[in-house]
């Protein structure tokens, strides 16, 4: 990749911009573009975004995201900004201090309602060997912070919220976005790893504290690399309890990963007889663990399996 | 040269769908915002498709537009299941409710159907069968959706339709109309001569209005129901309902016959010269002719003209137009005088205003 990075810019010349035409930015298959004259959302885009390569307009922005203020008055006083997409929202304004959040909020919303190309599912996903493990889970039931761990620990980091299926070959495709720990998650991963470059947490969000690991330059390099599906892992964080795994029967497999897709109904019959091959090739487990090395250990020992057969 | 329509970039590129081979990436990104924002990203993906445009295009401008073939098409899978329901819940009446608007296209199969987005269902009834097919639609579990008492009257009493019906289960959302425009504005067409017209689709699809009552409808629509702005949309549908029904000899002249029938003249006037104006609309001058009772005077047209090619088409930060946000505006001003007498308009406007600013701003936030 020989286009400059953001992180090579100065922040006065992020947010000139921010403030002009934009900050393109490229996560897997997507170019995205940010404006904003928000006053803090140069820093938060370096911090997060620094890594990636920098597009220039030369690239067809899809997932286009403003990040203003609600009004002249919330510029000055109790300042709040919200996401524009072009789309509506349930997003409410959030506090100018929160700029990171209401940036990824945004994208992850937009993905999420407008992706009409891949199958996507809420998981975090990872890949090691050319195969991918997909670990689905609704907000807070660790899929993060077990993806993070991975991605850590020799794994290459896919996402950690959206798992992208080509509906016809099947293929796992990155959509690398910085991991998004939330509360207990964030110390976690700062004694986990301490050279990963957590960021100062934002606190009280309505979702707690947050805080974000910058993806590593070699996630970003090797984005448009795709793997082949090797495990589904659902986990359960189970505090002074012994590991365990289990496997999950195919038609449960099957009800489970529907609830877990953003947009299975979209494709009519292309989703079921997708998901439907996706789970007579690959092992789907459920996991419980006590801590993040626990899980690791599992999803290690697992993937491994899969991969002998 | 002005950026106005017909040479706004979005209007241009659906009339001829080749302008897309020369497109920077930059233009690209604002045709399909463009698009996007005015619903219509579907017909651009049909348009460029059915041009053979498809191999050729920047491989993210073909993901968005095969994307938007994907989303218009599971938009229509759901519209005719959801028709086939509403007929479900009126088994066992002798009702049998015409389909209005886009789910009509949609589910007639018709050009203008195709690639369209279509967000409910809108059916119209006769007036005396409302309380039976609204106790139907409950029974199926559809609920009316309206917000407050003032809303409930505001759809009831002046409006001519009920309050949307959502379904319960589903979210999807059903409009029952008895006329096709509000009983309090100041035009009243026929509407047991819209009944009396109404064709039967084949296989048990439904009803649709007859060709000429469809065009009128959303030449009304669009032209005396609605404040014009950002509604391209809408003159593609009327342009391309056209060109599907202008292929019977005499249209033209029963749809003047029609208009005429309906006191809806001036709406299909306008109609015929703006659809031809942007799209190219093959309107024959006979066809002016005929409808020339509906045509305005001069000052009136050129401040309509002056109006409606700077509110129809969404915004173009590439090429912004002047006077955009004025001549919207004054739309909205013009739609609510035509719907209203104006006592009632200045009650309803103070109305909306003080509830609007009451109302605290709710929300969920999500991921």
């Amino acid at each position: 990749m020989s286009a400059a990075r953001i992180g090579d810019l100065t922040l006065d010349e992020i947010r000139t911009r921010l403030k002009g035409d934009g900050v393109y930015f490229r996560t897997g298959p997507y170019v995205s573009r940010v404006r904003s004259d928000v006053r803090n959302l140069p820093e938060s885009m370096l911090e997060l975004y620094g890594c990636y390569p920098l597009e220039d307009a030369g690239a067809i922005a899809e997932y286009l995201i403003e990040v203003r203020y609600t009004g002249l008055w919330r510029r000055f006083f109790r300042r709040q900004i919200m996401a524009e997409l072009g789309q509506p929202t349930p997003m409410v304004p959030m506090a100018e201090a929160h700029a990171s959040l209401v940036l990824e909020m945004g994208l992850n919303w937009s993905l999420a309602t407008r992706n009409a190309t891949y199958l996507v599912f809420h998981a975090g996903v990872a890949e090691k060997d050319g195969r991918a493990v997909i670990i689905p889970g609704l907000s807070g039931q660790g899929k993060s912070t077990l993806s993070a761990g991975l991605a850590l620990r020799g794994w290459r980091y896919f996402s950690d919220e959206f798992g992208l299926l080509d509906l016809d070959s099947l293929d796992v495709v990155p959509y690398p976005r910085p991991v998004s720990l939330k509360n207990e998650s964030i110390d976690v991963i700062r004694a986990f790893a301490p050279d990963a470059g957590v960021t100062e947490p934002l606190v009280n969000t309505h979702k707690g504290s947050v805080a974000y690991v910058p993806p590593q330059a070699n996630w970003i390099e090797r984005m448009h690399e795709v793997a082949r599906p090797g495990i589904i892992v659902f986990p359960h964080y189970r505090p002074g309890e012994p590991p365990l795994a289990e496997a999950i029967d195919p038609p449960e497999a099957f009800m489970l990963c529907t609830a877990s897709s953003v947009n299975y109904d979209r494709f009519g019959k292309r989703s079921f007889d997708a998901l439907g091959k996706l789970i007579e090739t690959t092992p789907v487990y459920a996991i419980y663990y006590p801590d993040l090395d626990a899980g690791i250990e599992l999803v290690n020992q697992l993937s491994d399996r899969a991969s002998e057969k | 040269m002005t950026a106005i329509w017909p040479n706004d970039t979005l209007v241009r590129t659906l009339r001829d769908p080749g302008l897309v081979t020369g497109l920077t990436a930059r233009e690209w990104t604002e045709l399909l915002r463009r698009a996007r924002s005015s619903m219509l990203l579907g017909k651009l993906a049909r348009l460029v498709r059915s041009a053979g445009l498809t191999e050729g295009l920047p491989e993210a401008a073909r993901r968005v537009l095969s994307e938007a073939d994907i989303v218009t098409e599971e938009n229509a899978r759901m519209l005719r299941w959801e028709s086939r329901r509403i007929e479900r819940a009126l088994v066992g009446t002798a009702i049998r409710p015409v389909l209005l608007k886009g789910g009509a296209y949609i589910v007639a199969g018709l050009r203008a159907g195709e690639g369209r987005l279509a967000s409910d269902l809108d059916i119209l009834v006769p007036q005396k069968d409302l309380r039976e097919v609204e106790a139907c639609l409950k029974a199926a579990g559809w609920q009316a959706a309206g917000k407050t008492d003032y809303d409930e009257r505001y759809y009831r009493e002046w409006m001519h339709e009920l309050p949307p019906m959502r379904h319960e289960n589903r979210y999807t959302t059903v409009d029952v109309h008895h006329t096709i425009l509000p009983p309090i504005g100041r035009l009243h067409p026929d509407v047991t001569a819209l009944f009396a017209s109404a064709k039967s689709l084949d296989d048990d699809r439904g009803a649709t209005l007859a060709p000429t009552d469809m065009l009128l409808h959303c030449a009304v629509h669009l032209f005396q129901d609605s404040d014009l702005a950002f509604r391209l949309r809408d003159l593609l549908d009327l342009h391309e309902l056209m060109e599907e029904f202008a292929v019977v000899d005499d249209f033209w002249q029963s749809l003047a016959t029609r208009a005429a029938l309906h006191g809806l003249e001036r709406p299909a006037w306008y109609t015929l010269y703006f659809a031809r104006k942007a799209f190219g609309t093959n309107v024959p001058d006979s066809a002016m002719a005929a409808l020339s009772g509906g045509q305005p005077g001069s000052l009136i047209l050129n401040l309509m003209e002056a109006l409606i090619t700077r509110a129809l088409p969404p915004d173009d930060e590439l090429r912004p137009v002047a006077g955009a946000g004025l001549a919207r505006w004054l739309l909205f001003v013009r739609s609510h005088w035509l719907r209203m007498p104006p006592l009632m308009l200045a009650r309803h406007l103070t109305v909306k205003f003080f509830r609007r600013i009451s109302t605290k701003p709710t929300g969920i936030s999500s991921q």
